[in-house]
């Protein structure tokens, strides 16, 4: 269970669960679900592209899910409700689909795409997560406030001078940048579970800021280390196991903020 | 089925692309049996799209329409698994989500839309196990792709009735309730004053909402199949906010955009780079695309020309929730 | 610029395709003043407050801000000519910007939100900025300042999503008074409120202005519940406005001249009620949201 190959998917899998507990956190408080399941499916169709061009994959999810992130945050405003997010985003999965009736060459990954491989990271690949993944906490970090104010009030961060557009587009960028670097190990599909179902959980159990980003980033590691080892233990998919925890997690703390407060 | 075919032709003429080229491709295409099925299915499918997608857009639903299908992807995948008909599949799994989602209790609209997101996030996990099992336990071939993407063009002729039957329920049911979501969707009160429940009402529109989107699924796949739902239903809205006008048009532009999309899979296998046909679902979607950005483009154009329009210069359908419907 | 002046706004213009909201809109608001904003609803209440807060460009016309330099106690007076051109308009909202504390009409938190009542205060001290925070202590003193000011001490670790909309008012209203600005904005602060609450929001605002001499400027759709602290009342109709004392300005000709038809206002045992006369009614088309009712909605 800790043989070395075994190591990679550990390490990758905790950088992976702290960025998806720090970005999700301020996905949620804004309330943009949506845009964070938009985000990484478009990335799908960058594999595609990037099978295609016969470039690192990497480029094709990072050129795709910023592709998304900005189509998103241009098209979309306060009356549109999501309807911009719903087509852009099966747009861009059709395009993925073109792409792979195009290609056979990574039609036999296309599993894996979308629902991740853990198993399967290379030591370089594991330099390629965790450096960026620092990097991206670390913009998040710097932002925090203005991202929050943006997303809590919005109205009073305008009148601060915080211009709404460009603060939706950075929160965007940073749910591309970690759905690329997240994506070969959960998937595509996955990558959502790990952003939303934590830092859900989390509002339930502390009631400040700064409680909020801590406790949805344990319970993202949490549920990651679970579900490698259970993956590992049981030889099925790892994905199937995050998004079980994502669900069990929610309505355990949903359940237990209601009989506490009773 | 010639009607159909008749159809297609004079939509090809009337669009301009009457060339000789066409005629030719659209004697061929009259004359493919998967074609036709295609056809059929494809404009039920489109039918049901736009009745349910108007409300569904009018409620501010997109993101559940978006999750039902992505949810139903587990049934379809467990259906193959059980080696059923994969609409069977598609058609349960909807159900259960739309009660799930209805019922699980929401404080807000943001709230809604998280606690949509965590149920959508456990219905990936599902998928997950269900496809994983069904390609390595079955010898179903393509079992991702196939439950994803789908394909109009496997539509088979049994499942033909099956479909009628299912879009019979979804208009009728959705007719049932029109006036009771029109007015719940200014203010669930205004249902309750007159003593009924405005969640029963919600909650008979998700189901059905979450059957057409199963029908869809079969015909575009899984994962694409909101936008058939979505997109006519907000290009239309954004240009009449009369709820009849609306269910009526957003109907025809959805059977519009679904056989024009039909024909170009056809006319595709003579196209680059494979000759083997674009996915007619692709095509489907980028229409639909398209269709919606030059509705958005059309409105811009109208108040730019100075129409009476409102300080955020937003279309009255879209500005608000609920909008403004006169039924 | 008079001394002492915090706003001035001369002829302001505000055109939207198709309608001219403000149509030489002056006014002038000093240091600690209460002033309300009246006018009924469309009138142009929220057009004043996104020209003022620099988020709207007007048409034509000046806005004139003194803003208070944190680095320095000396305040510089700042004035800037609009006439429609980009680069002095934004010129005069950076200026703007940094010194209104500004509350908006409607704020909603979700009861799960993991946000408290200091979280709030919190980010009204630095919320805009970007980077890492430094001088917690400086910070965490001055948010227990401001919740003692605003008379919520005890709600300092209370979720904000669970409390009354009073509550949440007040708690917006210490959010605004953190980034210690020489004046506040704030949206229809009564609205939605009941009386009681209203009746605190009132006096916390009085206190604000006279005892902080920080300036209010407040929009309100009924001058009523504000009569006893109005130090100045601007009342706007139809893109026109009129700017004084309360009995200057409410009074029937002055009204009348304003509606362009017979309005008559009345003291009921100290409440004011203002009638208009209904055949008069439709000679006015520029103000949406009352046509020809006999009473106007307040």
């Amino acid at each position: 269970m800790f043989s070395s190959f075994m190591v990679n998917a550990w390490i990758a899998g905790t950088f992976v669960a702290v960025l998806g507990g720090v970005v999700g956190f301020y996905v949620v408080l804004g309330g943009n679900t949506f845009a964070a399941h938009a985000l990484p499916t478009s990335a799908f169709a960058g594999a595609g592209a990037a099978a295609i061009a016969g470039v690192d994959p990497l480029v094709g999810l990072l050129a795709f899910s910023l592709l998304g992130a900005v189509g998103i945050a241009s098209l979309e405003n306060r009356a549109s409700q999501g309807v911009p997010t719903a087509l852009i985003t099966t747009f861009i999965l059709g395009v993925g689909s073109l792409f792979l009736s195009i290609t056979n060459s990574y039609g036999e990954q296309i599993f894996a795409v979308l629902f991740g491989q853990v198993l399967g990271i290379s030591r370089g690949e594991l330099w390629a997560i965790g450096g960026t993944s620092i990097v991206c906490v670390g913009a998040v970090g710097l932002m925090s406030r203005p991202i929050t104010i943006s997303v809590l009030l919005p109205a009073s961060a305008e009148a601060a001078g915080l211009n709404q557009g460009r603060m939706k587009l950075a929160l965007l960028a940073a749910v591309a940048l970690a759905t690329s670097i997240a994506l070969p190990v959960v998937g595509a599909l996955l990558i959502f579970t790990l952003l939303v179902s934590p830092a859900a959980s989390a509002r339930y159990l502390v009631s400040s800021l700064r409680g909020g980003v801590v406790a949805s980033v344990m319970i993202a590691v949490i549920t990651v280390w679970l579900s490698i080892g259970l993956a590992y233990l049981t030889n099925l998919p790892v994905g199937f196991f995050v998004g079980t925890f994502g669900v069990l997690g929610y309505v355990g703390a949903r359940t237990l903020s209601k009989v506490t407060s009773r | 089925m010639i009607n159909w075919g008749m159809a297609v032709i004079s939509l090809a003429a009337a669009q301009g692309t009457g060339s000789k080229a066409v005629a030719n491709g659209a004697s061929g295409f009259l004359f493919s049996s998967p074609v036709d099925h295609a056809l059929v299915a494809g404009t039920l499918v489109a039918i049901c799209a736009g009745v349910v997608g108007t409300f569904a857009v009018f409620r501010g639903q997109s993101f559940a329409t978006h999750s039902l299908s992505d949810i139903g992807a587990a049934g379809g995948a467990a259906a193959l698994l059980a080696g059923v008909t994969p609409l069977a599949g598609f058609a349960s799994m909807g159900t259960v989500a739309a009660i799930a989602l209805e019922s699980a209790e929401t404080t807000s609209a943001k709230d809604r839309d998280i606690t949509t997101g965590v149920l959508l996030g456990g219905s990936f996990g599902l998928s997950a196990l269900l496809l994983y099992l069904a390609s390595n336990f079955t010898n179903v071939s393509g079992a991702t792709t196939g439950v994803l993407f789908g394909s109009l063009f496997t539509v088979s002729a049994s499942t033909l009735p099956f479909l009628a039957a299912i879009s019979v329920v979804v208009v009728l049911s959705v007719g049932l309730v029109a006036r009771r979501l029109t007015l719940a969707s200014f203010d669930p009160d205004l249902v309750r004053v007159k003593g009924k429940s405005p969640r029963t009402a919600g909650l008979i529109f998700l189901v059905a909402l979450g059957l057409a989107v199963a029908m869809a699924s079969l015909s575009l796949g899984a994962i694409l199949s909101a936008a058939l739902m979505i997109g006519p239903a907000a290009s239309v809205l954004r240009l009449t906010s009369r709820v009849g006008t609306a269910v009526l048009t957003a109907s025809l532009l959805a059977v519009a955009e679904t056989w024009l999309g039909i024909y170009l899979a056809y006319e595709s296998y003579s196209w680059p780079p494979n000759h083997d046909g674009w996915p007619a679902s692709f095509l489907v979607v980028a229409l639909v695309l398209l269709v919606y950005l030059a509705s958005r483009g059309l409105e811009r154009l109208r108040v730019l020309m100075g129409g009476n329009v409102g300080l955020s210069g937003g279309s009255a359908t879209e500005r608000g929730r609920g909008a403004t419907p006169h039924v | 610029m008079a001394n002492g002046t915090v706003l001035e706004a001369r002829d302001l213009v505000v055109e939207f395709p198709g309608r001219r909201v403000l149509d030489g809109v002056s006014f002038s608001i000093r240091e600690g003043e209460l002033v309300s904003l009246i006018g009924p609803n469309g009138a142009g209440k929220t057009t004043i407050f996104r020209s003022v807060l620099g988020l709207l460009k007007p048409t034509s016309g000046l806005i004139l801000t003194r803003a208070k330099r944190q680095s320095d106690s000396a305040t510089a007076a700042t004035t800037a000519r609009i006439n429609g051109t980009a680069a002095t308009a934004t010129a005069t909202s950076t200026v703007a910007k940094r010194a209104f504390g500004y509350v908006p009409q409607q704020v909603s938190f979700d009861r799960e939100l993991p946000l408290r009542v200091k979280d709030v205060v919190r980010l009204g001290i630095d919320g805009h900025k970007f980077g890492f925070s430094r001088d917690r202590k400086g910070r965490e003193k001055r948010i227990a300042e401001v919740l003692e000011e605003t008379g919520i001490p005890e709600l300092a670790s209370k979720r904000v999503g669970e409390l009354s909309g009073g509550q949440q008012k007040k708690v917006m209203i210490a959010h605004a008074l953190a980034g210690e600005p020489e004046m506040m904005i704030l949206d229809e602060p009564l609205a939605n409120l009941d009386l009681k609450s209203q009746d605190q929001v009132v006096a916390l605002l009085e206190r604000v202005s006279k005892v902080k001499h920080v300036a209010v400027f407040l929009s309100a759709h009924d001058i009523n519940p504000l009569i006893p602290v109005t130090d100045k009342v601007i009342f706007v109709s139809g893109g026109k406005a009129a700017c004084g004392p309360i009995n200057e300005v409410m009074n029937s000709e002055v009204l009348t001249s304003l509606y362009g038809h017979r309005v008559d206002v009345f003291d009921y045992h100290g409440r004011m009620v203002v009638l208009a006369d209904p055949e008069g009614g439709h000679h006015h088309d520029h103000a949406e949201g009352h046509g020809g009712e006999g009473r106007l909605n307040w």
